[in-house]
């Protein structure tokens, strides 16, 4: 399901006429909208993705999504390294644990009612 | 006045287009924060996607006990919402994200790091110009919140800073892999 969000969120950002929405279990076309951000649709384009306008299985979707990630790799546009991942993580930790010894983290706006 | 009857960014047609945007800022050694941001001055009012806003807030979320809550505060925020919907009259929200300061600076190689872009759950900005601070931040991918569009005004949340060309491309990659990258349910 999230992967569905995700390559239906990818085919909207950005997408020239005509916006392919997702609905239910349905692409539909929302109209004659128009994007000034090109870049999504042509690295869209350059990945290999098409717009739909039937909706592929889960599985489909995710190894669609998969070959978004392996295509991005193979290019070498920008690789991900775990331990670049791990370093920011540390990095943000110490930042984090600075600014929350000045003042309390949480303040509750509303409680949960149940 | 219309943002896109003020320029727009140049298309993107194809790998080589891509390659040649961020190899412009990506490979450009000690000129990347001379290159990540617009040096021209900024025509105030109108949010762009990646734009900095100033703007102290804290950030609300739901709690690990499903209350809302307001967490820390944040002085820099980044627009992830796209600049066209900016335009829509219909449209009433935006989506920000939070710039969390690194503190203690980080060091040189830490730098190198930070400028590969190799981690995917942040996007690194370096200091502006007019930053006081002169501070290296992580735009937090995590903690998207929701902004009323009308909210970016300078008496409010005033526009600070403009990607160029090369960052906001590096900036939509970033979001494409964010978003895009195996989840690993069935690893």
């Amino acid at each position: 399901m999230m992967v569905g969000v995700v390559v239906s969120g990818l085919l909207e950002l950005g997408t020239a006429s005509p916006s392919p929405v997702r609905r239910e279990r349905r692409i539909t076309y929302s109209g004659e909208l128009r994007s000034e951000t090109s870049l999504p649709e042509r690295l869209a384009t350059y990945v290999g993705y098409d717009a739909t306008t039937s909706v592929p299985s889960a599985k489909t979707i995710r190894a669609e999504a998969g070959a978004v990630m392996n295509r991005l790799e193979i290019a070498a546009l920008l690789p991900m390294r775990e331990e670049a991942q791990a370093l920011v993580d540390e990095m943000l930790a110490a930042s984090r644990a600075a600014r929350r010894a000045a003042g309390p983290a949480k303040q509750v706006i509303k409680r949960r009612v149940r | 006045m219309r943002l896109f009857e003020t320029g727009r960014w140049p298309a993107i047609w194809d790998k080589a287009d891509l390659d040649r945007a961020l190899q412009g800022i990506v490979e450009a050694g000690p000129e990347f924060e001379a290159k990540f941001f617009q040096q021209g001055e900024l025509r105030g009012g109108f949010a762009c996607q990646g734009d900095i806003v100033e703007f102290r807030s804290m950030l609300p979320l739901i709690s690990e006990d499903g209350e809302i809550v307001a967490a820390d505060e944040y002085e820099h925020w980044m627009v992830l919402g796209n600049t066209c919907d900016m335009d829509r009259d219909e449209v009433e929200h935006s989506t920000i994200v939070p710039l969390e300061v690194i503190q203690p600076a980080p060091t040189e190689d830490k730098l190198l790091i930070l400028r590969s872009y190799a981690f995917y759950r942040q996007f690194y900005v370096p200091p502006w110009r007019d930053d006081e601070q002169q501070a290296h931040r992580m735009a937090m991918f995590v903690n998207p919140v929701t902004i009323e569009k009308k909210a970016f005004r300078d008496d409010c949340a005033r526009i600070v800073a403009r990607l160029e060309f090369g960052a906001w491309a590096l900036l939509h990659l970033c979001l494409v892999r964010y978003l895009a990258r195996d989840d690993g349910r069935h690893d």
